[in-house]
């Protein structure tokens, strides 16, 4: 998978300090789970949440901190072996739809009808913060009208491929929509389109379609 | 190695110091005292080798009361803080072995574990359901670090280039990412218009970005 659209690095520099949305962490991780691109962003802005550690201002712990922690590690001469969990889950299938990872263990809601050619299952995220997540499929050739964004929109393709203005999006890309970006995606004709989308911020419905997302946000 | 990956060069103290008009805080003598370079990575190896329990409580002094600060900042409860002072304390003692130098620093690595385990809470707490995920209590296995290592080198050239950031654009990418505070907040804090503290970003962004482009 030649992956052409990535994570910003506002999305990664959140991420790796552990300050992003739930919901846009769970739609970044699935993306980060299939981009070694992504990925050495991350460790490198990981890195750099590391040196904030060394440099920020201590806080004193209370008093008994260090007793407390060193009375747990009581009897336990050495760390025990690095058995480390092979973290394998098998691929999860929804209808013939392969799930990333990060959805391991979350409640995915019954497929619901948004319009003609659009349905929507929506992930329940646990802790989302403002950010609501659903997965959309969308039949080939379906046409969404150009709309533009209040807050952010965060889209990984699964299966399938869509363009816009800004170009072609296939499995394994993700593109965040803010209130700048205004687009109108288009599925391609041969086959239908998967997505996992965050939606962070409330739509304020001006059109027809406006209203269509609404609800798509609102499930 | 003559990286200096641990220690703070003067010129990092731009990144710990406080904002005019912060609260003035007196850094107790007992309390987050420095490590020598590769120090952390060193007394990690240490426990990891021999349950070396001295080695545990000097990452401690300097560890607990920094991951404290972070929590803080965050606005995680003192309590809650605590707890999760503890918590990523014991596992960095119980996961010693998984700690490898050659993917990053040691730091970055306490910090990832403390990151991950404040947002499982988080999660726990305003999940009105049973968290069905994740059975062992483990935060993410760390999903973005395992294929993506960072050498020592690039690792020093990137904390080079982060020292090189003028003040101005290093304390608001801080301020914004490392501690979550809204750019409006941040421009009242400072005392500029919110464009400048929003270009500011923007530029101590696209530095960051050209620099990982570089050391790519």
């Amino acid at each position: 998978m030649t992956i052409l659209r990535h994570l910003s690095d506002e999305t990664l520099l959140r991420l790796a300090a552990g300050t992003l949305d739930p919901g846009l962490a769970l739609v970044a991780r699935a993306h980060l789970a299939v981009c070694p691109e992504c990925r050495a962003a991350l460790a490198a802005y990981e890195e750099i949440a590391g040196a904030c550690l060394d440099a920020i201002e201590p806080e004193p712990c209370p008093a008994d901190a260090l007793s407390r922690a060193l009375a747990a590690l009581e009897g336990e001469s050495a760390p025990p072996p690095s058995a480390r969990l092979a973290a394998v889950l098998a691929p999860s299938v929804l209808d013939g739809i392969v799930l990333p990872a990060a959805l391991s263990g979350l409640a995915i809601e019954p497929r619901r009808w948004i319009a003609p050619g659009v349905y929507a299952r929506r992930v329940a995220v646990p802790g989302a913060g403002a950010a609501r997540v659903a997965l959309l499929e969308l039949a080939p050739g379906v046409a969404i009208p150009e709309h533009g964004h209040e807050g952010m929109e965060m889209t990984l393709v699964l299966r399938g491929a869509y363009s816009d203005a800004l170009g072609r999006c296939a499995a394994g890309d993700v593109t965040e929509a803010d209130e700048e970006v205004s687009h109108g995606p288009r599925v391609e004709a041969d086959a239908a389109c998967v997505c996992l989308v965050a939606f962070d911020g409330r739509a304020r419905p001006k059109n027809l379609f406006a209203r269509l997302y609404q609800s798509v946000r609102d499930i | 190695m003559n990286a200096a990956t641990f220690t703070l060069a003067p010129d990092w103290l731009w990144f710990a110091r406080r904002l005019p008009g912060g609260r003035g805080v007196t850094r107790r003598a007992d309390q987050g005292e420095r490590l020598a370079p590769d120090e952390a990575a060193r007394l990690i190896a240490s426990i990891a080798r021999t349950g070396d329990k001295a080695a545990f409580a000097r990452l401690f002094d300097y560890f607990a009361p920094r991951l404290r600060a972070y929590l803080l900042r965050l606005g995680t409860a003192a309590n809650a803080a605590d707890e999760l002072v503890q918590e990523t304390m014991l596992r960095v003692w119980r996961k010693a072995r998984q700690f490898e130098p050659a993917s990053g620093s040691a730091s970055s690595w306490v910090f990832v574990i403390a990151r991950n385990l404040r947002v499982d809470r988080m999660r726990r707490e305003r999940s009105p359901l049973p968290e069905a995920a994740d059975p062992s209590g483990e935060p993410d296995a760390d999903p973005g670090g395992e294929a993506a290592l960072i050498g020592a080198e690039r690792r020093e050239r990137l904390r080079e280039a982060l020292r090189a950031l003028p003040e101005e654009q290093a304390r608001i990418l801080r301020l914004s990412y490392f501690e979550d505070r809204p750019h409006a907040e941040i421009a009242q804090e400072l005392g500029v218009p919110l464009g400048t503290v929003k270009s500011r970003a923007r530029l101590a962004v696209a530095r960051l970005r050209a620099l990982l482009d570089d050391l790519a």
